[in-house]
């Protein structure tokens, strides 16, 4: 067997194929990435259907605030009413609410939302907005009042 | 100025900062992936509502339910129209509720919690709606009926607590 001198004993890493793996990886997770965006959400109870309600205490309750949300034929907000009364604006509506309910807990409190088969969505959410910052925390969806 | 020999003459790349470097980058990049976020559709406008609680942590049993501009469920690879397809999103729902019937089934033994649910039929998914600000409320209205003659009761929408740029 031939004996190897001095010079030969070096090693060299070939670091290509690394590189290259390394670069792949990179690329992947560049592209996988997805901007983080914050989301919120608005709880919402409901009861299950027929008679999967979940039991509740029985105890002293205000009645329910009535939410209507009037729409134009392309599905705009035409106007907002709680109970009979027309008002301006979702901030009218929470200035209004928040009137009402004084200083009951929010848990007390209860409001429908009546809106119009063609309503945007983002209008539904603006009047959950506004009732959530008036502290109405129980928020229903009553079918649609023009069926 | 020292003269370099014509022996010396071979350059040797140092990759050593690079591939620092780029190993540094792929951990950045790792740590920033965020896998959880992929029930969330892209094509989905949320409204904006800066009321909304912003989400953290993890939703246990969710059930994503994506609406996009045209009305349209997306799941599972598919798009329903909620206006024109409730046949084919209740069934979609139903087996979504199979699915968690028989984990709560399974869970049901050594859970009375669980039991009770079962037997009440309520299950245990939160639903949560993710609909384009455009859609129609007949739309999301069906859509929650459908859910809640499931067997879900549980829901929460989704917002953007503030315009996205």
């Amino acid at each position: 067997m031939r004996r190897r001198s001095r010079e030969e004993t070096k090693v060299e890493m070939n670091m290509t194929p690394m590189i290259d793996v390394v670069f792949q990886l990179l690329t992947f997770f560049m592209f996988s990435l997805k901007p983080l965006v914050n989301e919120g959400q608005f709880a919402v109870n409901m009861s299950a259907g027929g008679a999967a309600a979940a039991p509740e205490q029985e105890e002293f309750k205000l009645p329910p605030l009535t939410v209507n949300l009037r729409a134009t034929e392309d599905g705009d907000l035409a106007a907002i009413y709680l109970g009979d009364r027309l008002l301006r604006s979702f901030d009218d509506l929470r200035i209004q609410i928040s009137t009402l309910v004084g200083g009951a807990i929010g848990d007390e409190i209860e409001a429908e939302i009546h809106a119009d088969d063609a309503l945007q969505y983002a209008h539904l959410v603006s009047a959950v907005n506004a009732l959530t910052a008036a502290r109405v925390s129980k928020i229903n969806f009553a079918p649609s009042a023009r069926l | 100025m020292h003269k370099r020999t014509s022996g010396s003459s071979e350059a040797v790349l140092d990759m050593t900062p690079m591939i620092d470097m780029t190993f540094q980058l792929i951990t950045f990049f790792m740590f920033v992936l965020n896998f959880s976020k992929d029930s969330a559709d892209e094509r989905v406008r949320l409204p904006i509502a800066d009321q909304a609680t912003p989400v953290e942590g993890v939703t246990e049993e969710p059930l994503f339910l994506n609406v996009d501009r045209d009305a349209k469920l997306l799941a599972i690879g598919q798009a329903w129209d909620i206006l024109t397809e409730p046949s084919a999103i209740e069934t979609y729902l139903k087996r979504e509720a199979t699915i968690t019937r028989r984990n709560m089934e399974y869970a049901a033994s050594s859970n009375a919690e669980a039991a009770a649910d079962l037997k009440a039929g309520r299950l245990w998914n939160t639903v949560i709606i993710r609909a384009d600000k455009s859609t129609p409320y007949r739309g999301i209205r069906g859509l929650i009926e459908a859910c809640q003659k499931t067997g879900f009761y549980k829901f929460a929408i989704r917002a953007m607590p503030e315009e996205q740029l």
